[in-house]
């Protein structure tokens, strides 16, 4: 009884396989169809991974739990009803029943696993990857959206690292560390700053004449563009200075300039 | 059990062959009745009992003693009369001088064989009829107080025609119950009658047919019957086909026993043997649906009087199921 128990085992085996197979390209043609959704109406990639996987899941479960010995008798008509009964006796032990077991024995012998496959179905399956891809490419190509996704899970997902971005202590993202930097640009490039362009204006254009800029030469005192010692920025009674500055920006840009100076 | 050897298998796949020499030996004599002869063979096979019915004249006598003849037991006829008395066909005690004394001595009976045929078994007495209900479904005898068994195999195979109903007394459910199949003969074909007609009036041959089966080779067969496996779809097909016969009072008055369930899976799988096969297939359970219901459902007077047959209503019955 023991190699028919294995032959079961085996044609089990081989099922599992087959269904593996078609719901693998079942996937690939829902994610494709979901990927194609998502780039027309700029939908985020994770949103079609996520029930990709969710129907390989499900179908695998499902697909599994309806494996039966039936479909091999569909597909192999001189085992229609033999295989079954022979599933069904397993554990019989007469002559009637070890000469069904002999028989079935002989009879797969001759079956390859590939009589279990629908090539019909397998075909069209791949057939539909295939131009599910070019369209795909071709819309990616001409860079077709045809609405904004609104997201909706993007309001309670700030919110949530928010939250935890005050339990934890950290600031949320932009508002500390390097805010000057993110504000005023990157120092190296303030050295530019150190040289003075010379701009001639053309009162009767009323428009700056380019043609006309002298070469750059450097400023005596950097700083007093930017608000240093005697610049414009300062106002010595504190306060609002002319450029509408206050006496904290006029503090930081003086710290920024100094820093950029030294 | 260990698995049984190359030898075993390859003496089961020869079963067909000597089913077919069996029914080509009675092929010999009886011509175009390959279907009733399956059926008889599969009630031997099953140790059961069969009832053959059919108009005068279709061979139902001369082909249960063709199967007979083919078979090396001993064989018995009945002749059903009004006045047959169950200690004809039992057998009784007589009397007996043995040393000088008279004693009672048992009289075997003709129902003491191995295949016993009951030809018009519905011209015998109601009486006489219950006295085959033992023997048929025991096995055995009761005369007195002493109980006799009978000879394995044993096998009753008795005959009736459905006209010609004065004198006769119709067999009660009970007793019919006891037959697993109701074997109707129809009428030969034009080239079968042919033959027939050809076959018989020329000069008498008295042909013998040859014996291929003996006691024990049939009950080794009726061994390895009950061992034929069935799928269990196959076996609530059967069982199906059954409790449907009780769940469609319109057509059918009473439906038949779970008796019938046992019936048809055992004549299924005598049929499975026969043909060669080590499986029951669902057509074997439709082919022997008719032979077994046909007698066990009474149908409603409705379908009776819109002039339709047990056949008609158990072909509904498979179509519904």
């Amino acid at each position: 009884m023991q190699p028919i128990r294995s032959m079961f085992n085996e044609v089990r085996y081989e099922l599992v396989k087959i269904i593996l197979l078609n719901v693998f390209l079942s996937t690939i043609i829902l994610f494709l169809l979901a990927d194609l959704v998502a780039l027309i109406f700029n939908m985020p990639l994770w949103y079609v991974i996520i029930a990709a996987a969710l129907y390989f899941i499900i179908m695998m479960a499902f697909e599994v739990r309806k494996i039966s010995i039936r479909h091999v008798e569909e597909k192999n008509p001189e085992l229609k009803e033999i295989l079954r009964t022979a599933k069904d006796n397993m554990n019989e032990d007469s002559l009637m029943a070890h000469a069904l077991f002999f028989e079935v024995l002989e009879k797969m012998k001759r079956i390859s696993s590939g009589t279990f496959l629908d090539f019909k179905k397998l075909m069209i399956k791949i057939a539909t990857i295939f131009t599910l891809a070019i369209v795909l490419v071709s819309i990616a190509f001409f860079n077709i959206n045809v609405a904004k996704f609104d997201n909706p899970l993007e309001r309670p997902m700030a919110a949530i690292s928010g939250f935890l971005g005050g339990l934890t202590g950290t600031e949320p993202e932009g508002m500390g560390g390097d805010a000057g930097a993110e504000v005023f640009g990157d120092p190296s490039l303030a050295n530019l700053g150190k040289d003075q362009l010379v701009a001639t204006v053309n009162p009767s254009l009323n428009s700056p004449d380019f043609n006309s800029v002298d070469p750059a030469s450097p400023a005596s005192d950097p700083l007093s563009d930017l608000g240093g010692e005697g610049g414009a920025f300062n106002t010595p009674e504190g306060g609002y200075s002319d450029s509408g500055l206050s006496e904290r920006d006029q503090e930081r840009s003086y710290n920024y300039a100094k820093q950029t100076q030294g | 059990m260990a698995a049984p050897s190359a030898e075993a298998v390859k003496n089961i796949d020869k079963l067909k062959a000597t089913f077919t020499n069996i029914t080509a030996e009675i092929g010999k004599k009886i011509v175009g009745q390959d279907e009733v002869v399956e059926q008889i063979i599969i009630a031997i096979l099953t140790d059961s009992n069969a009832l053959l019915e059919s108009y005068p004249g279709l061979g139902k006598t001369s082909t249960i003693k063709a199967v007979a003849e083919t078979m090396n037991l001993k064989f018995s006829r009945i002749q059903g009369t009004p006045d047959l008395m169950p200690s004809d066909i039992t057998g009784t005690y007589v009397i007996e001088e043995k040393d000088g004394k008279k004693v009672f001595k048992f009289q075997r009976g003709p129902l003491f064989a191995n295949i016993v045929l009951v030809d018009e078994i519905n011209r015998a007495t109601p009486k006489t009829q219950a006295a085959l209900l033992e023997a048929m479904q025991e096995k055995q005898v009761t005369v007195g107080n002493q109980t006799f068994e009978l000879e394995r195999p044993f096998f009753v195979l008795a005959t009736q025609n459905p006209i010609d109903q004065e004198g006769t007394y119709p067999l009660p459910e009970a007793q019919t119950d006891r037959f697993l199949l109701k074997i109707i003969l129809n009428y030969p074909t034009i080239e079968q009658e042919c033959e027939i007609v050809d076959r018989y009036t020329k000069p008498q041959e008295n042909e013998q047919l040859q014996q291929l089966l003996s006691a024990e080779s049939i009950i080794l067969l009726q061994k390895l019957t009950r061992q034929v496996p069935i799928a269990n779809d196959i076996k609530r097909r059967a069982v199906e086909i059954v409790a449907k016969t009780r769940h469609v009072p319109e057509l059918i008055e009473y439906g038949a026993s779970p008796r019938a369930s046992l019936g048809i899976v055992l004549a299924a799988k005598a049929k499975a043997l026969m043909d060669g096969r080590k499986f029951v297939s669902a057509k074997d359970i439709d082919d022997m649906a008719l032979p077994v219901l046909r007698h066990r459902i009474v149908l409603s007077f409705k379908t009776e009087r819109a002039g339709k047959s047990p056949d008609d209503i158990i072909r509904e019955v498979l179509k519904s199921v």
